[in-house]
């Protein structure tokens, strides 16, 4: 089974991404969710193995691409042979953003407001479906 | 600078509820809005433009929104209600500062949203804001506002 992390402080966001992943095709993964970077690298760190990771760029502690970083590193320093994808969903849209976000170990990136085809397609880009 | 931000933020108020929140809304023909409680959400920027944007909903309509968006039964406000408006106004935002950015800068830096309930319609609404976008929505009207402007020391 697939397991998908939410990492966004907006509490509303990670419910209609939730919403959007269980009424899809990805309906029976495994969700894992955490409010800032600073909790998800955390979770990371202690071992969470999670195939994707939907993570939003501004949140208070660490924001996501802080934490991207951080997960990449870690991936660097344990040997982790199948690092994590990551998808950045965030407001920011401006190219020099999405260049960042890119450089700093992002895989795909969506801009905010986003639907639930949106979040699919993505999805599948990163994370093929199991038949 | 006016009109440009007018576009922009309606452009933006467009794309969110196309897609987060399915309500059907115009440009309202008047900037007002209805009495009783209300919620704003408001977003400071800094950068090379200054000012805050403000999202100002009667509490209802916020609930409507949010349960929309959530498609859940919501009676009354909660803290889903107030991260809705916090998520609205930091979209918003978010889309504004897209149109107002060149490809390799920004317009300006956001902050985190905050929002707060008002017992009543917010008082002297328009003064300290620049331009007003008024939505009129299935469930009520509710207002976008800003007063960003070119940083003098950008």
């Amino acid at each position: 089974m697939a397991s998908i992390m939410i990492v966004d402080d907006s509490s509303v966001t990670r419910k209609v991404i939730k919403k959007h992943i269980k009424s899809g095709p990805y309906a029976s993964a495994e969700l894992v969710e955490a409010p800032n970077g600073e909790q998800a690298l955390e979770n990371v760190k202690g071992g969470l193995k999670v195939d994707v990771i939907l993570s939003d760029w501004n949140m208070p502690k660490m924001n996501g691409l802080e934490f991207v970083r951080g997960v990449r590193a870690h991936e660097a320093a344990t040997g982790v042979e199948t690092p994590v994808k990551v998808i950045m969903i965030t407001t920011e849209g401006t190219i020099d953003k999405v260049t960042a976000a890119m450089e700093s170990g992002v895989n795909e990136y969506i801009v905010k407001p986003f639907t639930a085809d949106t979040l699919t397609k993505t999805l599948k880009k990163v994370l093929p479906l199991r038949v | 600078m006016e009109q440009q931000l007018n576009q922009a933020v309606f452009s933006a108020v467009g794309s969110l509820l196309d897609t987060m929140i399915p309500v059907s809304y115009t440009l309202a023909q008047e900037a007002s809005l209805q009495p009783g409680p209300h919620l704003l959400g408001s977003i400071q920027v800094q950068g090379r433009m200054l000012g805050s944007l403000v999202i100002a909903l009667p509490t209802s309509l916020a609930i409507f929104m949010t349960a929309r968006m959530l498609d859940e039964v919501i009676e009354e406000v909660n803290d889903d209600v107030y991260e809705t408006v916090a998520e609205m106004i930091n979209i918003v935002a978010g889309g504004v500062k897209t149109a107002f950015s060149k490809a390799t800068q920004e317009a300006f830096l956001l902050g985190l949203p905050q929002v707060l309930e008002l017992p009543h319609a917010p008082p002297n609404q328009f003064s300290r804001f620049g331009i007003t976008v008024p939505v009129s929505t299935e469930a009520g009207t509710f207002l976008v506002m800003s007063n960003l402007q070119v940083s003098e020391t950008a």
